[in-house]
């Protein structure tokens, strides 16, 4: 259901939260890729996107005219935007506010997490295998994620509910109703502004007390603020992005056979297809995200409007060699 | 065809997703921070090219080069 006007000229007039658009973007795109390298709609206040591999690329890096400050594309822009760094972040600060978060992420690290993320998806199976069938998204992709981050931020587990219901809130009904918004930011930071005075008082060795500890180029630690905005980033892009990825990776499964069919992984060609497979998989990760303009700057194919928000989808690269210099 | 691959990840660009080290192994390798690097001088041995294609593809950062000699 939407309370907006639907959709009838794609390229004049798009909607990225028309169910049309949520179930299946892909041929929406090739329409409009066929017509235009960036097209515009008035809803959202005005926002544009680039169709193509070259458009996106030119925004992404282009980040002198398009700031990543504002990511997600609103019907309303308070100010100042809320920061989560370092999806938030321009250059310089980008940089080393990401590399602050990547050694937890590596793959050994993630390798370490395994037998915890094990269990959790056995625990979740346990409750529904009887049955022989159930809802993937709802029973199982929802919750791995929210446990699994839970157990890396060193929270409770338990308190699941609440990051699903502040993620609903922030990322779903958020984008129209501003005050449901800012309600669960609130929220969410109060309760980590509870997790940190806490570990003041008694370190623990978990991913909050990383960041507490972290010193950022200067040396110096990082602001309240800072680890605030880093850490509701976490809740939220380590569930929503995951729970979409493994949600969306078990329809792919599900509805092609093909794919089904377990890989022998001591077979080269096996092994191939297993990572044909993976980027595929990888390729339904690959969401949207915002930059606001902060100037005047012509867009291939638009006359650009100041401060407009321009939504970057991933598209497809044409597959070319480069030449060298 | 083709003469020989060449890959090469711009550290300026790489954002650590560790994704082409995920799918090509043979033809990246990570940083004690996590940084992806290309093993070696980036020269794809034979019978891996398109495994520096995918590599390239799926980079979400556009960091990775691949030219060809």
């Amino acid at each position: 259901m939407s309370d907006q006007a639907p959709v009838i000229d794609w390229v004049h007039d798009f909607d990225h939260t028309d169910p049309r658009w949520t179930e299946n973007p892909f041929p929406i795109w090739d329409e409009l890729r066929a017509k235009n390298p960036v097209v515009h709609t008035e809803r959202f206040l005005g926002c544009y996107l680039p169709t193509t591999y070259e458009a996106v690329k030119q925004i992404s890096y282009d980040t002198e005219h398009f700031s990543s400050r504002r990511v997600v594309v609103r019907t309303a822009r308070p100010e100042p935007p809320v920061g989560s760094p370092p999806i938030t972040s321009d250059p310089p600060e980008h940089k080393p506010a990401k590399q602050l978060l990547l050694p937890p992420f590596t793959p050994d690290a993630m390798k370490k997490l395994e037998p915890r993320v094990r269990a959790i998806c056995n625990e979740l199976i346990d409750e529904f295998i009887a049955e022989g069938k159930c809802d993937a998204a709802a029973r199982y992709s929802k919750h791995i994620p929210v446990r699994a981050i839970a157990h890396m931020l060193g929270i409770p587990e338990k308190d699941g509910e609440l990051f699903i219901n502040w993620i609903h809130d922030i990322l779903e009904l958020g984008i129209k109703d501003d005050r449901i918004l800012m309600q669960a930011v609130q929220e969410m930071s109060a309760y980590f502004a509870g997790q940190i005075e806490q570990r003041k008082k008694h370190p623990t060795e978990d991913l909050i007390s990383t960041l507490m500890n972290a010193r950022d180029k200067n040396g110096q630690p990082l602001s309240d603020a800072h680890v605030l905005g880093t850490l509701r980033l976490l809740l939220i892009a380590g569930i929503d992005t995951t729970w979409s990825a493994i949600g969306a990776s078990l329809w792919h499964l599900a509805k092609t056979p093909a794919d089904r069919k377990t890989p022998d992984r001591r077979a080269r060609a096996a092994a191939d297809r297993d990572r044909g497979i993976l980027a595929r998989l990888f390729a339904g990760d690959d969401g949207a995200r915002g930059h606001e303009g902060d100037r005047d700057q012509r867009l291939p194919g638009q006359t650009r409007q100041h401060g407009a928000v321009v939504v970057s989808c991933r598209q497809p690269r044409p597959r070319r060699v480069s030449r060298r210099r | 065809m083709s003469g020989r691959l060449k890959i090469h990840v711009d550290q300026e660009k790489c954002q650590g997703h560790a994704r082409c080290k995920s799918l090509a192994p043979e033809l990246f390798e990570l940083d004690e921070f996590g940084n992806a690097h290309e093993i070696g001088d980036g020269t794809v041995p034979k019978g891996l090219e398109d495994k520096a294609w995918l590599a390239q593809t799926n980079c979400p950062e556009i960091a990775i080069e691949v030219t060809e000699e």
